[in-house]
């Protein structure tokens, strides 16, 4: 039964879409598309809703059993509940400017330094991780470093005036060495390897989008019934 | 171990150190200028034709739209693309209107158009304002541009829009002359492809350094009109303002930073190119001491 109930709403739900592309816009299916956005929507937030019960009934079981990083659980839920009565005091007193000030210190100087902080801790370890990986053990990995580093050289200030001066009197000559420029490198680089590269991946990337829609939508993908995945 | 197995092998922590002393160096040391990438000048350019269009004689002036779609993950180098873009704006005295399209992102943009406003003087409401945020569905797109006020009812104070001075002026999308998106994601694509065939407006775009890629492919097909690549580009765009802001500032400590990476990135290949070479050699002694 509910093996059934899934396979019907995921094919009935795809069924819309690809409808809705093929058929006429006279016929009216276009005009329903705000509304099922509407019930999508409404089913994104239910499971943001069921997601946030999980998340108190798991956290909860840790803090009540003790079990390890207990206090991690803890400072999780207490930040939670802070969070949601800051902005449901923010909202029902808007001229509030204690509670304004509340919600946006934990906004701007809790929440977002700490997003900041997580996001920075990536260069030190882009760094690091750099350091040990390009390393040029193949023809492959030679060229990915040495044209890493002239997209590097071409991004930064410094690297740019390294080939600043590179000019001559002569015309021909001249657009040779400004064609040897970091920064037109870099522009190379980018607008003609890598735009080619992206298309290509762009391409093949779709094709297989779609070979997985259509598995997803006629149920076959394993997995859909919560069987076992084995 | 050797020195050569050493230089391949250095602890994680001096890398760290020496990245951090580096980047902090490199506030207080003087940097060199950034060259301007044709994307950023793009940027720019589009800038100068809606604020030149509007001031003819008898015009009928356009806004331009901001979308702020980043969160404080990507705030570092969004928030200075949006910054040189809002003043351009505002230094040529285009009326602005920001919309987000991320939660953090309304708040965010909030207050970086609170603060440009103060700067140039301008008031909220003639002639910036901020339109809130909104879930970034294809809906949305395709709604914005059939009937702009279907989306757009309110501002971010919840005043009714049509009481909002400069939103008064404004009929539909196309009373938008210019839209400038900036994210930590390729959503700049929703734009491409549900408003870019509807409007005659330039659709330019901000991204954070990874993205970079991807959006040289939209550009270079013409879709996307110009963009900010990164740090680089929001410096870029400062040079071209004529400023000395918090982009031309951090791409200084960048500069010092990446070349702090390549040069370990250089000693880590000596160190494995001697070792290799040591090692086949070891290798080459071994198998004519076998063959003897």
């Amino acid at each position: 039964m509910r093996r059934m109930l899934i396979m019907t709403v995921t094919f009935a739900g795809g069924l819309y879409y690809f409808c809705k592309f093929l058929f006429p816009r006279e016929w009216g299916l276009q005009d329903t598309l705000p509304t099922v956005t509407g019930v999508i929507i409404a089913i994104s937030a239910l499971a943001i809703g069921i997601g946030v019960i999980n998340l108190w009934i798991h956290h909860l079981q840790v803090i009540v059993r003790r079990r390890a990083g207990w206090y991690n659980s803890a400072a999780l839920l207490v930040a939670m509940v802070t969070m949601l009565v800051s902005v449901l005091l923010k909202f029902y007193y808007p001229d509030s400017g204690t509670f304004k000030a509340f919600f946006q210190f934990l906004f701007q100087q809790v929440y977002l330094a700490l997003d900041k902080t997580t996001f920075s801790l990536l260069a030190l370890y882009m760094a690091s991780a750099a350091y040990r990986s390009f390393r040029v053990r193949s023809r492959e990995a030679t060229v990915m470093m040495v044209v890493s580093l002239m997209v590097m050289l071409g991004q930064m200030p410094m690297g740019q005036q390294l080939t600043r001066d590179l000019a001559s009197t002569e015309p021909t000559w001249n657009v040779f060495w400004q064609s040897l420029k970091f920064e037109h490198l870099r522009a190379w680089i980018m607008d003609v390897w890598n735009v080619g590269a992206q298309r290509g991946i762009a391409f093949a990337s779709m094709a297989g989008a779609v070979a997985f829609s259509l598995r997803l939508w006629f149920s076959l993908e394993r997995g859909s019934f919560f069987e076992d995945k084995s | 171990m050797n020195i050569w197995m050493r230089l391949q092998r250095i602890d994680r922590r001096i890398i760290y150190s020496l990245l951090l002393a580096v980047m902090v160096a490199g506030f207080f040391i003087k940097g060199v200028g950034q060259m301007v990438s044709k994307n950023t000048e793009d940027v720019y350019r589009c800038v100068e034709q809606l604020a030149g269009d509007n001031g003819k004689p008898g015009a009928y002036e356009k806004i331009a739209l901001l979308v702020f779609d980043g969160g404080g993950a990507t705030v570092g180098e969004n928030v200075p693309q949006m910054e040189g873009v809002v003043r351009h704006l505002m230094k040529r005295n285009v009326k602005v209107a920001f919309m987000a399209f991320d939660p953090q992102g309304k708040e965010i943009s909030r207050d970086l158009g609170e603060r440009i406003a103060a700067e140039f003087g301008k008031k909220y409401g003639e002639d910036w304002v901020h339109l809130g945020y909104f879930i970034a569905t294809q809906v949305v797109y395709q709604t914005l541009v059939k009937d702009f006020y279907k989306v757009v009812k309110q501002d971010n104070q919840g005043t009714p829009i049509r009481d909002i001075s400069m939103m008064k002026k404004m009929r539909n999308i196309h009373d938008v002359g210019f839209i400038f998106h900036v994210a930590g994601s390729a959503m700049i694509g929703y734009w491409l492809s549900f408003v870019k065939n509807e409007i005659n407006a330039p659709i330019t775009g901000g991204c954070t350094g990874v993205l970079n890629a991807d959006y040289a492919n939209v550009y270079n097909t013409g879709q996307l009109s110009g963009y900010l690549g990164g740090m680089a580009g929001a410096a870029e765009y400062e040079g071209l303002l004529g400023l000395m802001g918090r982009a031309t500032r951090a791409m200084q400590v960048q500069n010092y930073g990446h070349l702090l990476i390549m040069l370990f990135i250089v000693i880590g290949n000596i160190g494995y190119f001697v070792t290799r070479r040591q090692e086949a050699k070891l290798r080459g002694g071994a198998a004519k001491k076998g063959s003897a």
